[in-house]
């Protein structure tokens, strides 16, 4: 017996080595190479020298470099709260809802979601808010005169939003469909309110989902790149699109590694601030 | 019997004192207030759900319908009529390769990721070690790490390592971006296994690989094709990763499209988009009754 358990940890350690390999060779050893170059000295045109400065980080705090951790960090957000708010009653109904159809309809206009190409689906927006778009003509109608609605920080937040949503609803099921109905129904037949029985007894059930979707939702808006490249025009800058403009067109490989290191620190901090903001709250309860 | 209501019935009783009186006329105030908060909180939530539902959907549909006019939408004088050119792009040899290229590398990087993700949870999800917990974070932590960083990462270390850019090194990177989304939707299913079933065959004088291939395979087969799907969805969708590491003759469909999207001002853009909407929603509804949405759901959370 003693000799079959070794063996079954033998084998399932082969099992493991596979998959280990190509996330540790593959994958965390390759952030390596970016931690170290961004810490070098840029020669220009187009090549740099080991070193450790810190001139790369230092350009961030230029106001223009800075303005893009600004844009991001808004953008990030603003996205992340407007696509939670938005996505939970949808998850709600289809966790939920008495009507099969309903639920249906509701799952599958976000799981094709997924199935639609990222750029589709921020193409998608461009014909939208085009001067031709419907909104434009629906504002013109309404006398608003003619808006820019393209190439600007409201179209990369409105196409970030469009982007988020399906992930947040996805995330946000599981935990509503946990949550004992009986438990809303008691609240229900002692008088309270649909309003109260949501914010005193679903709401706060439901916040390890909400702090999911939150996180999901700002890891995956933090790092947008083809949105705001689609529906910025040139005009809004994120650090991913910074990133890839500085290396690929510009070949200053240790800014861009800067930026980089700057993305995954500014997106760790926000994460860590929201995760503590609803353990904070989950305890009192 | 609602709030409202029973204050009314209340309302009817006994002869009371001017405080107790008071304080009931206040109540009865607050819980009518409360009361009409809280419909209102009721249809506007319902609106938001209509809202949310036409904001995910109708972009699509003035996509779609843009792909048929003759001009662009950010032209000033728009014509009206209706044209079937811009699906020219369709037969174009540039978009056929990309398409090509796109297809090839999915497909491989989804057996590879395939096969090393199910035996990894197959293994994570048998063993009771102590850093698995650990481990598994490891497997997962190539999706928190935004796909440009990665992207630039990539292509920083392999060129350390000799590997230039070209179709192996988008290969690999794919299976990277891949493999977390496999281990997440087919670790749970090993979870959910009545492991009694495997012990009955054992039982019964089954080798272990007979167990394996007989009850344990088709135990979790559906998600193994959900994990399928969605490493084929997350290999076709990466931008930020490919951009990095394409080259001329392995530019994949991605790149092309975002190529096009900023600086072609036509509508090819848009029939591509029709096009690729519409393959997704066949494949999508051939999903839906092959394998559910339910089984894919359980990828997506956390």
């Amino acid at each position: 017996m003693r000799n079959r358990s070794w063996l079954t940890r033998f084998a399932y350690s082969v099992m493991l080595l596979p998959a280990l390999l190509i996330t540790v060779v593959l994958f965390l050893f390759s952030l390596a190479p970016t931690f170290a170059f961004s810490v070098y000295k840029f020669v220009p045109p187009a090549s740099m020298q080991p070193a450790f400065v810190l001139d790369n980080y230092a350009a961030f705090t230029h106001p223009v470099y800075f303005g893009y951790i600004v844009t991001t960090a808004r953008i990030g957000v603003i996205s992340t709260l407007v696509a939670v708010v938005l996505a939970y009653p949808m998850a709600y109904t289809i966790a939920r809802s008495a009507s099969a159809r309903m639920r249906r309809v509701l799952l599958f206009s976000v799981m094709v979601m997924f199935f639609v190409h990222t750029i589709v689906r921020a193409y998608a927006w461009v014909a939208v808010l085009g001067r031709t778009g419907p909104l434009s003509s629906l504002l013109e109608l309404l006398g608003i005169g003619p808006l820019r609605l393209l190439s600007n920080e409201f179209a990369v937040t409105v196409g970030t939003i469009h982007w988020l949503l399906p992930f947040a609803v996805m995330t946000l099921i599981g935990p509503i469909q946990t949550v004992d109905p009986a438990l809303e129904d008691a609240a229900r037949n002692l008088g309270a309110t649909e309003l109260k029985t949501f914010t005193s007894v679903t709401l706060p059930l439901t916040f390890p989902g909400v702090a999911a979707a939150s996180l999901l939702s700002l890891t995956l808006g933090f790092g947008m790149f083809v949105t705001p490249m689609i529906l910025g025009g040139g005009l809004v800058t994120m650090l991913a699109k910074f990133i890839y403009d500085e290396t690929i067109f510009a070949n200053n490989y240790p800014v861009g590694a800067a930026g980089t290191i700057t993305l995954l620190v500014l997106a760790t901090a926000v994460s860590v601030v929201v995760s503590r903001f609803f353990e904070a709250r989950t305890k009192v309860l | 019997m609602s709030a409202v209501e029973r204050t009314q019935s209340r309302q009817e009783g006994p002869a009371e004192s001017r405080g107790v009186r008071d304080r009931a006329a206040a109540s009865r105030a607050r819980l009518g207030l409360e009361e009409h908060v809280s419909r209102l909180a009721v249809v506007l939530v319902k609106a938001l759900k209509v809202f949310a539902v036409l904001f995910l959907l109708l972009p699509l549909v003035v996509a779609a319908h843009q792909a048929f006019l003759p001009t662009v939408a950010f032209e000033v004088v728009p014509e009206n009529g209706f044209t079937l050119r811009w699906f020219a792009v369709l037969g174009h040899p540039e978009f056929v390769n990309a398409v090509w290229i796109s297809l090839v590398i999915a497909v491989v990087a989804t057996i590879i990721s395939l096969v090393c993700g199910t035996l990894a949870a197959l293994a994570l999800a048998r063993s009771s070690f102590r850093g698995r917990e650990f481990i598994n974070m490891i497997f997962l932590s190539p999706v928190m790490i935004p796909p440009v960083v990665k992207g630039l990462s990539f292509v920083l270390y392999f060129g350390i390592i000799g590997l230039r850019p070209g179709f192996t090194s988008l290969l690999l990177a794919h299976i990277v971006i891949t493999l977390p989304y496999v281990i997440r939707v087919v670790y749970p299913c090993f979870y959910g296994l009545d492991r009694s079933l495997e012990e009955a065959s054992r039982n019964l004088g089954a080798s272990d690989f007979q167990t394996f291939w007989k009850i344990t395979f088709p135990l979790i087969r559906p998600g193994i094709f959900a994990g399928a799907i969605f490493s084929f969805i997350m290999s076709v969708d990466d931008v930020g990763v490919s951009i990095f590491l394409i080259t001329p003759d392995t530019t994949n469909v991605s790149v092309l499209l975002l190529t096009w999207a900023s600086s072609v001002a036509d509508n090819t853009l848009a029939a591509v988009s029709l096009t690729l909407v519409v393959v997704t929603l066949i494949a999508s509804t051939v999903a839906e009754r092959w394998v559910g949405f339910d089984s894919i759901l359980g990828g997506m959370r956390r």
